[in-house]
């Protein structure tokens, strides 16, 4: 018998159980039929019971109790949430699941095919049970969001209704505390429990140009939203009116308000319409369209260089001469505007949280962070999202759906994986910073204070055990890369 | 499974297109519905499993991660909650009162109570654009053949060129053409691929010609600024590409001046247009479709044909991202729609998708 597979006994560390482990083997995909050939060459060197299932029979074949899962085929294609997910469905202890890291099993084995799973199957096989128990669960949150934000839109919670998502919209002041997978929402009069939370954006207007005061002292400046009801009611027959839009950043609703009103203006009242802006935004529901028929019916949008645009008041006070230089044709043209209506463009100013959070992550405001795993608006905090408007558009409607997708789905979590040393910990909170989901908490009496790591929230990254410089975080068989030689690597050696 | 022969039991719903769209809402419907997917090609994935990711050091959410976090979600396609059929055509419907009888290109029939029509979009062709010289010219790519081969193989050629020009628009905004729509997506990826270019390169100088830069999505400062600090922007469209000892040169009409400017490669922002399937499927249903071929979506995907919607970007082009919404939003909004009606829709067993 080849020495690499004598099974050592004595490397079993003290245990009286039976030597003949129960290992099952999961294999993905279409591998079973053709794995069962390795596993039955595995009885000749090795003392254990071996199930062979598929994956299709993992809920109904699986046996009673087993000491090792091994997962094979496909393995590359296993994320953590299904990992989780497969512990918390047959009850199986996480620590004790492995997957064989080689991604196709050849339906034609050779010696040295067999040969790595075998040294793998070895090494799976001969370390010990894992010290502490630890069980993967499946926590399902309240299906009622709190929605953080100022002027909440009847339509905004309305959708979330539709969604069966109850909502509550806490006033005055009030804090949020975690709670398990879910949060607290701490009033001065109550506390209640939501499974999510929504956060509504606010928007700050920004109107890079300058409007001189003199021109301003005119009193026919106005913003758009200003604008708006004033000309629906009046007619500007044989007037100018002209629309300033210096920024690049404006929303597509913006633009189309801003081209029905130009059009309306001129084919109503036949008044002279004029759009000086950098940019034009075209892409959108019939925007392309909204443009063409407003350059159809006489409203001329030119493209302007506005550090080359200046205003003065008229004479006589009822306007304001323009002068400025097309991108077009490049000739400086002067205009008299009977009225100056600014298009403001739109930036999100960061929620301040600080007030709100009771947490331990020093961060103020949270914005989406450059995580490409997150959910699409998640925030970095399970069950924490951002609404991109607070009016109801259709991006608002997908991240309406994305919180009934969390609150629906639930969060597959383990407990018991991970250790914080109390000794070794000196609350540099570099774990804490580094924790993609904020999942770490410090915790402890005064005296004795550490790091916690909020097994509800945490997704199994390691990051925080690879990034604290004191080593006080252990995972407990995280890395299972180290377990399996490769046999390319044995061939060079 | 990748089969090409599908049970003859009725189905709840029929998704055409295994595409991002396609595979998400199948995803999503599978627990209570019986759903099949069918799919022309012999893989499925579509034009999103084919881009490339453009992070330099940062990302830039350009968003084909969603799809390959879509890939690895559903495993390796040999386990599905869902029926899979690939390399496969729909030949003719029949409507029935409880539904549709389609007849696939092997004769096979499914018989179906809904239809969700995912079929997507595709690259315009540069090679109708003539004058931009795509196809004979050297040195001259489009921006998808970019980005797939910064899936595949990588950009190396790209190392020895010192100035090139990225040309917007192509194919969108051209009224003539009835293509009078502007794609979307094409700004955002040009400049997305500008930022990964001079940071792989950064040697490599980029002039931009367009006509309007459209900001949409998430990230917006961050395109705003690779706008303004990594391309030139020049607010020109060439009429004409030539060729002058192998390199090409861009030509302008300028009050009846031509002006010529030389660079060592093109890359033709294309913007994006109904599907082969799309038009097909159209047609074969007899929905009402804009102007383009896009079919067209009367709200939470319905179409003109009771019992058919459609998601993702069969209805208008979009982004990955908004694909993926977009598909979530009518997959819900159908089973909201029909399992409240009691459609006694046939409850596939609870399973684990690996």
């Amino acid at each position: 018998m080849d020495h690499r597979y004598q099974f050592e006994r004595d490397n079993e560390c003290g245990k009286e159980e039976n030597i003949l482990k129960t290992v099952c083997i999961v294999s993905l995909g279409d591998t079973r039929s053709r794995f069962q050939k390795w596993t039955d060459q595995i009885q000749n060197y090795f003392p254990v019971k071996i199930h062979l299932i598929s994956a299709a029979e993992l809920l109904s074949q699986f046996p009673k109790k087993c000491d090792l899962v091994i997962i094979v085929g496909g393995s590359t294609y296993l994320n953590r949430e299904n990992l989780t997910r497969i512990c918390s469905q047959t009850g199986v202890d996480p620590q004790r699941v492995v997957t064989y890291p080689e991604e196709i099993l050849p339906p034609f084995p050779s010696l040295n095919d067999y040969d790595s799973w075998n040294v793998f199957f070895r090494r799976v096989i001969e370390s010990s049970s894992p010290e502490t128990p630890s069980e993967a669960f499946h926590l399902q949150p309240l299906k009622r969001v709190a929605i953080v934000g100022k002027n909440v839109d009847e339509a905004i919670l309305n959708t979330f209704h539709i969604h069966h998502l109850e909502t509550i919209v806490p006033l005055g002041s009030f804090t949020l505390r975690r709670n398990g997978i879910q949060y607290d929402v701490i009033t001065n009069t109550e506390v209640t429990t939501v499974g999510a939370v929504a956060i509504l954006p606010e928007f700050q207007n920004v109107f890079s140009f300058n409007i001189p005061p003199d021109v301003d002292e005119t009193r026919k400046v106005l913003f758009l939203k200003e604008f708006q009801p004033k000309a629906l009611v009046r007619n500007f027959r044989k007037q100018t009116v002209v629309f300033l839009v210096p920024e690049v950043i404006v929303s597509p609703e913006t633009w189309s308000s801003l081209y029905a009103l130009a059009q309306l203006i001129v084919q109503r009242d036949q008044a002279l319409v004029l759009i000086l802006c950098r940019e034009v935004i075209v892409a959108g529901e019939n925007l392309e369209t909204q443009y063409r028929t407003a350059r159809e019916a006489g409203v001329l949008i030119e493209k302007i260089d506005f550090s080359k645009l200046t205003l003065q008041p008229t004479l006589n006070m009822r306007g304001a001469w323009i002068d400025f230089i097309t991108e077009r044709d490049r000739i400086l043209q002067r205009l008299t505007a009977d009225w100056i209506i600014k298009v403001p463009g739109r930036i999100v100013t960061p929620t301040d949280l600080s007030q709100i959070v009771q947490s331990d992550r020093l961060t103020n405001s949270m914005t989406r962070p450059e995580n490409i795993n997150l959910l699409p608006y998640a925030l970095p905090l399970d069950g924490w999202f951002e609404l991109p408007d607070n009016s109801l558009s259709t991006e608002t409607q997908y991240a309406i759906q994305e919180i009934s997708n969390y609150c629906q789905h639930g969060v597959w979590c383990e407990k018991g994986r991970s250790t914080v040393d109390e000794e070794k910990c000196v609350l540099c909170l570099t774990c804490l910073r580094t924790c993609p989901w904020s999942a770490i908490d410090i915790d402890g009496s005064s005296k004795r204070k550490k790091a916690r790591i909020n097994w509800e929230q945490c997704h199994l990254c390691g990051l925080c055990a690879s990034s604290c410089p004191a080593g006080a975080i252990t995972w407990s068989r995280l890395k299972q890369n180290d377990m399996f030689i490769c046999p390319a690597e044995k061939i060079l050696r | 499974m990748n089969t090409s022969s599908v049970s003859s039991k009725p189905f709840d719903i029929t998704i055409i297109g295994a595409g991002v769209a396609g595979l998400t809402a199948a995803q999503l419907l599978s627990p209570t519905m019986r759903v099949v997917v069918i799919e022309n090609e012999k893989l499925p994935g579509g034009l999103a499993w084919q881009l490339g990711c453009k992070a330099t050091d940062v990302c830039l959410y350009c968003g084909v991660c969603h799809g390959i976090n879509l890939k690895r979600e559903l495993g390796d396609f040999s386990f599905l909650p869902f029926e899979l059929v690939t390399g496969q055509t729909i030949l003719a419907i029949r409507k029935t009162n409880t539904g549709y009888l389609l007849t696939l290109k092997n004769d096979q029939l499914i018989s179906t109570s809904l239809v969700l029509i995912a079929t997507g979009i595709q690259a315009f062709d540069a090679q109708h654009a003539s004058l931009y010289g795509y196809g004979t010219l050297s040195h001259i790519y489009t921006g998808i053949e970019i980005e797939k081969n910064l899936n595949t193989r990588g950009l190396a050629n790209f190392a020895h060129y010192q100035k090139i020009a990225f040309i917007q628009c192509v194919g969108s905004r051209n009224f003539k053409e009835k293509r009078s729509y502007c794609s979307r997506v094409c700004c955002r990826y040009a400049l997305r691929i500008a930022e990964d270019l001079s940071f792989q390169f950064p040697q490599i100088q980029i002039d931009m010609y367009y006509m309007d830069l459209q900001l949409l999505g998430g990230k917006k400062e961050k395109l705003l600024s690779i706008s303004q600090e990594r391309v030139r922007l020049i607010r020109h469209l060439p009429y004409r590409v030539e060729s002058l000892e192998g390199k090409p040169v861009l030509l302008f009409e300028d009050d009846y001046h031509v002006t010529r400017a030389e660079y060592d490669a093109v890359i033709l922002s294309v913007g994006m247009i109904p599907a082969p399937g799309t038009m097909v499927i159209a047609n074969t249903f007899r929905l009402s479709t804009d102007e383009v071929g896009f079919i067209k979506d009367y709200g939470s995907g319905e179409t003109s044909q009771e019992r058919i919607y459609v998601c993702g970007a069969a209805s208008g082009p979009k982004d990955i991202e908004t694909t993926i919404a977009d598909a979530k939003r009518v997959a819900h909004r159908i089973l909201t729609a029909y399992l409240s009606q009691e459609m006694n829709p046939i409850h596939y067993g609870s399973s684990i998708s690996i």
